[in-house]
């Protein structure tokens, strides 16, 4: 089997679909190609409410693993209603299932208390765990599906997104020059 | 049992609590099974076939489940369920004890192993046993009072937790039980505010929506 699937809450997907974010969403189709994406109702929910006409027109759901059957956000509820996010703790279950399946190749949240709570009581999934930014640089420089060009014109984005004033990922000022250093670093990586 | 249950759906539901109790190691109480069980009853299509659960005094319960933790008809001698003692509120509360016995280990054992083999290709296998690996070690070592704290105050569980005779006790201590799950690293300190927060909103706790003390019966949606 595999490592190729890839979970995340709808923060990632929003960011690509968003107009003051990356407003990309040929690249975000890319990585759909790339990887196996996994998300659950929640999530689907989450990025149709904001961008539904995207969603369908893209046809999204056709490109990744819709877990309709399970109510994976019901499993850490207690713990996580309205502390995290909704989508971020069924992601966090997914996340989970997909890697006692042995399938899992990123959790990729960007949010700091969830990130946290995660390492503390679910430390399996520690190894998996990456922020968005990390998830694309790597999707280049680790995994080779995304092409140099590509990614720096992404992660270009993300960092003129901020400089603007949004908020990709969550990411503020004080994060751009996280930013900047993983575009030094995509930069640096020989191969396109 | 729900409509019309067979005999192996009882089977079934006494194999769930085998795997609960193996999973949870020692002595679990009956409010811990319950709400453990609650959870996968949430998360799992088939296992919501088996029982029903409804809003009850300690929040969510099944009366079915109840019945079969002290009544197994399949899976015989491996757990023993020890009543409440006298004069003890915890027990009382907690509705007793059940502990798996050097039989239901063996079993437990037998169960593991033939279920990973079928989860290889079961994808409701693979899914019950990845779900216990998830919330058994979460919510097996909590107290009585927090596990009930995090239930109750859960917004996607409300309409199981309106009728509780314990609710005003268990809010009354919030702080206390946020410390102590701070503590046991349950919860990171910076989400001690949220959970509060989220305590001090949940009114459909102390809400009067139900007066009549039959049980009400919930039909919860496949997903949230």
């Amino acid at each position: 089997m595999n490592r190729e699937t890839v979970v995340s809450d709808s923060t990632f997907y929003i960011a690509f679909l968003k107009e003051e974010e990356i407003n990309d969403s040929q690249a975000l189709i890319r990585f759909l190609k790339s990887y196996r994406f996994s998300m659950g109702q929640v999530i689907r929910n989450e990025i149709r409410e904001r961008h539904a006409e995207l969603f369908d027109g893209l046809g999204i759901e056709d490109l990744v693993e819709i877990e309709e059957d399970y109510n994976y956000a019901a499993l850490l509820s207690p713990i996580g209603d309205r502390v995290f996010q909704k989508g971020e703790y069924e992601s966090m279950a997914i996340a989970f299932i997909k890697l006692y399946e042995g399938v899992l190749h990123s959790l990729v949240i960007d949010d700091n208390k969830a990130r946290k709570w995660l390492e503390k009581n679910l430390p399996q999934l520690f190894d998996y765990l990456k922020y968005s930014t990390r998830f694309i640089a790597n999707s280049c420089i680790v995994d080779g599906k995304v092409s140099k060009g590509e990614v720096l014109k992404i992660l270009q984005k993300i960092k003129q997104s901020i400089e603007r004033g949004a908020r990709p990922f969550n990411l503020t000022w004080k994060q751009l020059g996280k930013v900047e250093q993983l575009i030094r670093e995509v930069e640096e990586f020989g191969k396109d | 049992m729900v409509g019309n249950f067979s005999e192996e759906d009882i089977e079934t539901v006494e194999y769930l609590i085998l795997l609960l109790l193996g999973k949870a190691g020692g002595r679990v109480s009956v409010l811990h099974l319950q709400k453990m069980f609650f959870l996968l009853w949430r998360f799992h299509p088939e296992v919501r076939r088996l029982v029903q659960f409804v809003p009850h005094f300690k929040g969510p319960y099944s009366q079915d489940l109840q019945y079969v933790i002290r009544n197994p008809t399949y899976v015989i001698d491996c757990w023993n369920y020890t009543p409440p003692q006298k004069g003890s509120k915890v027990d009382r509360i907690v509705g007793g004890y059940v502990e798996i016995t050097p039989k239901g280990r063996e079993i437990y054992s037998l169960l593991l192993k033939g279920l990973t083999e079928k989860a290889k290709e079961d994808k409701d296998a693979l899914r019950i046993l990845s779900a216990l690996d998830l919330i058994v070690p979460l919510y097996s070592k909590l107290e009585w009072d927090e596990l009930l704290f995090l239930i109750y105050t859960d917004e996607t569980n409300k309409d199981f937790s309106t009728r509780s005779e314990l609710s005003k006790e268990v809010l009354a201590r919030a702080e206390s039980i946020v410390n102590r799950l701070v503590k046991k690293g349950v919860i990171t300190e910076d989400m001690k505010g949220a959970l509060l927060e989220r305590a001090k909103r949940s009114k459909w706790i102390t809400s009067s929506n139900h007066p009549s003390k039959d049980p009400i019966v919930i039909n919860v949606p496949g997903s949230t």
